[in-house]
């Protein structure tokens, strides 16, 4: 009868492996060139969790680089001083992996950099708790569905206005509750429909900001377009789900990365 | 109590550290070897004091002739200059030492009358049960069971931002940590256990219970471990070794068959030697390598079928007079930086691994050595006293290494770290090998009195002896009947 407990352990490696196959995709996914096949929409659980307090920053001072001034010191791998996966190694597996690896732009490498996004936004779980950094920034651009048109017709949409919010969850000490700090960035101008074209935001975080989000375990990333008339001539949308018949051209965010500069991990 | 006396109530001890020598470095924590090439070497020493005495003068004359060759080997692969271990002193002197170590450690053991060679291959095969075990969870753990084929429909991961193929990969430990490596690679240890399954074969159940236990707990962890990650590699090899086991086990005494497989191993030898011949000649003689690429068919049999290509990559360098005793990239005549191409990929063959580490030299020496040790081994199974158990087993082990290895060695096995360079010279399991062809060189029932008998033998009858001869590897049947 105590045999049978000797298979217990073996189970428990089988059943409760943290697996790298826990996501895996058939080829060629978000790669196709059907712009709406290529949203990534997944939240890994973030949006489960249960939200306690919620505090809203609203970001004012911020460094914006354009496209050619955005650091870039390797011509396949981009930024790599400070991308998440040279902090912390366990960045470097799973699909949001492209967000960590120093690819800042477009660098010709098209779908391998960028992660699309529509207004469903995406969350995800830190492979570590998280325990400071000096501030965040991100490197993304808008794309849409409208013809790639002649370079007249493009200039009225290049640059856009966004509303980007990021989210980090601080699980409360000792239950399953999770305190939610928003990072609001109102009328973020980015480039869009620009020759993958990419804007770079970066903030730096004073002490009471970074320990709002000292221990955060999960971070989200949602957008909306702030004024949908921008696309003159146009009928667009950044909800993909509100238009099943597909009537309007859809926009999207191409997310090239997420830092968090000088990030400590536990 | 004289010196040979006082030496002697040592052996004990000096067979236990070999029998630890030999788990630990089996075992090896994936590839860190260089500890365990000392260590081999240590213990060799001890074991020739305690034990070289037994030796007999003409008995180590004899040792000689298959010594010479796996020194020139060991000295070309340590210290030729190959650019893997260029300037790596400490390294290549462990190398060096291990080589040799190991080898000798095989010798001298066989002398040591507390070693049982039974006990040697159960603590082989524990290390080898260790690792493959540990791999295994490990995979489990990352993978699940039968990944490659729950997931071949959806099988892209991905790995700093690069599409990965996950069925094409498991985790492996090497030193104290995880590694994701080919799948070949990590199956390597599991097929070398598996080699344990022939002496299943030989073992009374009732009799020999725990012995039976033991062996059997290996060949399930061998064959679970290839089955879950389902290698195709490792299933072809599970079922050679079954095949070698069988035809041990039931045609051993068979002469029919013994003359069936000397005449089919002669055509193989033949054929194997042409082959080499024209593969070679396609590589340094450009009018021969003008008129095969002439026609269609050669110049797909000699050059453009993938494996050709990846063999041709590393026998054009290797004659080149600045890659004779290893390769080393830079030289100002290599143009196109071929053996630069050539040390940074893995060949997938032992063979041109030792041109790359030692050169052309160094690969003589080992085909020289692998030659001797064959008609060593042969001998040994022919006149050896050590049990069929045993013999099924260290056949089994030495003909799958060098059929593995010839088809599956992996130089750079990691997926993610191209830096990891796994060499074939200073690999554990090859420290493993030179250990049995050190013992089956010298193993038990070959009496050195029958050596002296040839020699005198042939001495009145006025033939001379080479030195192949000399050594008597061959013609062991023959010798029976007289």
């Amino acid at each position: 009868m105590k045999k049978r407990y000797l298979i217990l352990p073996v189970l428990a490696i089988v059943l409760v492996g943290c697996r790298k196959t826990d996501e895996s995709f058939e080829h060629g996914r978000y790669n196709s060139s059907v712009f709406d096949n290529n949203y990534y929409t997944e939240w890994g659980g973030v949006d489960k969790v249960e939200i306690g307090e919620i505090s809203t920053i609203h970001v004012s001072n911020l460094v914006y680089l354009d496209n050619k001034e955005i650091p870039n010191d390797h011509s396949d791998y981009g930024f790599e001083v400070k991308n998440l996966i040279k902090e912390e190694d366990k960045f470097s597996y799973g699909y949001l992996s492209k967000l960590y690896d120093g690819r800042l732009r477009c660098d010709g490498l098209t779908t391998r950099s960028r992660v699309q996004l529509n207004k469903t936004g995406y969350g995800t779980f830190f492979p570590k708790e998280y325990r400071g950094s000096q501030g965040l920034a991100f490197a993304l651009r808008g794309g849409t569905t409208i013809a790639f048109p002649s370079s007249e017709a493009r200039k009225p949409y290049t640059k856009i206005k966004v509303d980007v919010t990021m989210k980090f969850y601080v699980r409360v000490e000792g239950t399953n509750t999770y305190n939610r700090v928003d990072f609001v960035f109102a009328d973020l101008p980015i480039s869009s429909d620009n020759n993958g074209n990419t804007t770079y935001v970066q903030m730096d975080f004073t002490e009471e900001v970074g320990s709002k989000i000292y221990g955060a375990d999960a971070m989200s990333f949602e957008f909306e377009l702030k004024d949908k008339t921008q696309y003159s001539g146009y009928e667009i949308t950044d909800d993909y789900t509100s238009d099943p018949n597909k009537e309007k051209e859809h926009f999207s965010i191409m997310l090239y990365e997420v830092l968090l500069p000088g990030s400590v991990w536990y | 109590m004289t010196v040979k006396n006082s030496l002697k109530a040592y052996e004990g001890i000096v067979a236990f550290l070999i029998f630890e020598v030999l788990a630990l470095t089996t075992f090896g924590l994936g590839g860190v070897n260089i500890v365990f090439h000392v260590a081999g070497f240590l213990v060799a020493i001890f074991s020739f004091i305690t034990s070289g005495s037994q030796f007999k003068k003409g008995e180590l004359v004899r040792l000689l002739v298959l010594i010479i060759p796996l020194i020139i080997f060991a000295v070309l692969v340590s210290f030729g200059g190959s650019d893997y271990y260029a300037g790596n002193t400490l390294n290549n002197i462990c190398a060096l030492l291990g080589i040799l170590g190991f080898f000798f450690m095989g010798l001298s053991a066989r002398r040591n009358e507390s070693f049982n060679i039974e006990l040697a291959l159960i603590c082989i095969g524990g290390g080898l049960a260790l690792l493959v075990l540990i791999n295994m969870f490990a995979t489990w753990f990352d993978y699940g069971p039968f990944y490659p084929l729950i997931y071949s429909s959806r099988p892209d991961g991905y790995y700093r931002g690069e599409v990965i193929d996950l069925t094409k990969e498991m985790s492996v430990i090497i030193g104290l940590k995880f590694y994701e490596s080919t799948i070949s690679y990590g199956t390597q240890f599991a097929v070398l256990l598996a080699t344990s399954i022939p002496a299943l074969f030989f073992i009374d159940r009732k009799k020999e219970t725990k012995k039976f236990l033991i062996v059997s707990i290996y060949a399930a962890i061998s064959i679970v471990a290839i089955a879950t990650v389902t290698s195709l590699t490792g299933i072809i090899f599970l079922a050679i070794i079954l095949v070698i086991g069988s035809i041990y086990k039931f045609f051993k005494d068979n002469e029919l068959f013994k003359k069936l497989l000397k005449w089919a191993l002669i055509v193989i030898s033949i054929l194997i030697g042409i082959g080499v011949f024209f593969v070679v000649l396609n590589n340094v003689s450009e009018g021969f390598a003008k008129a095969i690429s002439a026609n269609l068919f050669t110049d797909h049999l000699f050059n453009t079928n993938h494996v050709m290509s990846g063999i041709n990559d590393v026998l054009a360098p290797a004659f080149k007079p600045y890659n004779l005793f290893g390769f080393k990239a830079g030289n100002i005549e290599d143009v196109y930086g071929a053996t630069e191409k050539a040390l940074m990929s893995s060949s997938g063959h032992f063979e041109l691994e030792v041109l790359k580490e030692g050169g052309i030299f160094a690969l003589i020496a080992l085909v020289v050595f692998g030659v001797l040790s064959f008609f060593a081994t042969k001998r040994y199974v022919s006149k050896s006293n050590d049990s069929h158990l045993t013999k099924s087993v260290i056949i089994t082990f030495l003909i799958i290494f060098v059929l593995y290895y010839s088809v599956a060695f992996e130089t750079f096995p990691l997926i993610h770290v191209s830096t990891y360079l796994n060499s074939f010279s200073r690999f554990t399991m090859f420290m493993v090998l030179l250990f049995l062809l050190g013992y089956v060189a010298n193993a038990k029932g070959i009496e050195p009195v029958e050596f002296e008998k040839k020699i005198k033998k042939q001495a009145d009858t006025g033939k001379g002896i080479s030195a192949v001869e000399e050594y008597d590897f061959s013609d062991s049947d023959q010798e029976e009947k007289q």
